[in-house]
């Protein structure tokens, strides 16, 4: 498993939130030098801080506890309900004079209102085609 | 849950929507009209998902002051509210933009746009949750562990792509603040109280997965074929394939590895991940 170049930034950096570390201190994200398109390209305005709380070490290896026969997506109802509303590279689609509980947040504009977001019940607007009722 | 009306005077900059005035960028009149109306769809979008997730920081500013969390982790949270208006913001004048730019092509009427209405919000209520304590933990990490952190990775992807100043200095602000929302995230799970550890571990790989799907919407979406997927891309509208990568990377290689780093046992989340994170 390789390190992703956030892995410092969120992760590690992340203890610079805590009380008593370096309040005040938030996350800059600058143009990167010619060196190393691939560099975290996150950096602090003091680039000395350093993590105060030593983190706790890993208990597992990402697989101790895995089981042998894991269950596939579906098979966990908890895994169906909708996550948090993401906030990039969807599109709204505006239904002029229809009030904000009826705007729609589509994946794009080609995509039918059907598999949109809306404000009831999103995800069951998103698996389930249209059709009659039985 | 009503959010503020302006921008907080002590906000992150002070009021101000970004840290320096995004610039002016003559690649925008070069796009074609097609592709500029694709931009500006996007950034207009976007401003009202971007509002949209202010009542999601609302909300975990909230569980974060009932979990009696590290009082750092909650002044942040408290911030990323007006963060997530600056976004608004900023996406709103971004779209002006693209718009701008089509006024000489007659292509849109002149004049600002009006800003998208509300859109409905509907966060997870995972009702399964054993007590309402673990239910506020949850929606700390279900936003800010997954959530922002996949945002984080969209973001350096369309950074990556991104060619013009104006769409790449609009990406850096946007993801300046997208990396201290995360941190709320994992800060928590740094500090994460013994007595929820369990519960978090049983949770883990449904909210990866939920959160996962969400996203991969943008993935499955489909684009208009007549907008070049490279002009896309160079406005900071990375590929499809573009952003499976960096969604199944930050799963792989930041998600999971932050996980062990908080000593959280995630080896259902591991096994799913290497399986191709079926959503």
């Amino acid at each position: 498993m390789s390190q992703h170049r956030l892995f410092h930034s969120l992760v590690v950096g992340s203890q610079l939130l805590l009380s008593g570390a370096m309040a005040g201190c938030f996350a800059q994200v600058v143009e990167p030098g010619p060196g190393d398109p691939n560099a975290d390209p996150m950096s602090d305005p003091d680039p000395s801080t350093e993590p105060v709380v030593n983190p706790m070490p890993a208990t597992d290896g990402g697989t101790a506890d895995a089981k042998p026969d894991a269950d596939d997506a579906q098979a966990d109802p908890r895994a169906c309900a909708p996550g948090w509303h993401p906030t990039k590279g969807t599109v709204c689609k505006v239904r002029s004079g229809r009030p904000a509980s009826e705007q729609l947040c589509c994946g794009g504009p080609a995509v039918p209102e059907s598999m949109c977001c809306v404000a009831i019940d999103p995800y069951h607007a998103m698996k389930t085609p249209p059709g009659p009722k039985p | 849950m009503s959010l503020p009306t302006g921008l907080a005077p002590d906000g992150r900059w002070g009021g101000a929507v970004t840290q320096r005035p995004l610039p002016e960028d003559g690649s925008l009149a070069q796009l074609s009209p097609e592709a500029r109306e694709a931009m500006l769809d996007v950034w207009w979008s976007q401003a009202a998902t971007e509002r949209r997730v202010a009542h999601s920081f609302a909300m975990v500013h909230a569980a974060l002051v009932r979990l009696e969390a590290d009082a750092g982790v909650i002044a942040v949270a408290a911030r990323a509210v007006d963060d997530e208006l600056r976004h608004a913001a900023l996406c709103m004048q971004m779209a002006n933009r693209y718009q701008a730019a089509s006024i000489p092509l007659g292509a849109c009427a002149a004049g600002a746009l009006t800003a998208p209405e509300d859109l409905p919000f509907s966060p997870p209520h995972h009702p399964e949750a054993r007590s309402a304590r673990v239910r506020d933990a949850l929606h700390v990490v279900g936003q800010c562990v997954f959530n922002e952190t996949l945002a984080s990775a969209y973001l350096t992807a369309s950074l990556e792509s991104a060619k013009t100043p104006l769409a790449r200095a609009a990406l850096r602000e946007l993801l300046s603040d997208e990396i201290d929302h995360a941190r709320v995230g994992w800060a928590y799970l740094a500090t994460l109280p013994s007595d929820l550890r369990t519960d978090m571990e049983d949770w883990l790989k449904p909210i990866a997965i939920s959160n996962l799907r969400e996203w991969r919407a943008i993935v499955t979406a489909p684009r208009d074929p007549a907008v070049s997927t490279q002009d896309l891309a160079e406005h900071g509208l990375p590929s499809k394939a573009a952003v499976e990568d960096a969604l199944l990377s930050a799963m792989r290689d930041l998600i999971l590895p932050g996980l062990a780093h908080a000593g959280l046992r995630a080896g259902a989340v591991s096994q799913w991940a290497a399986s191709g994170a079926a959503t």
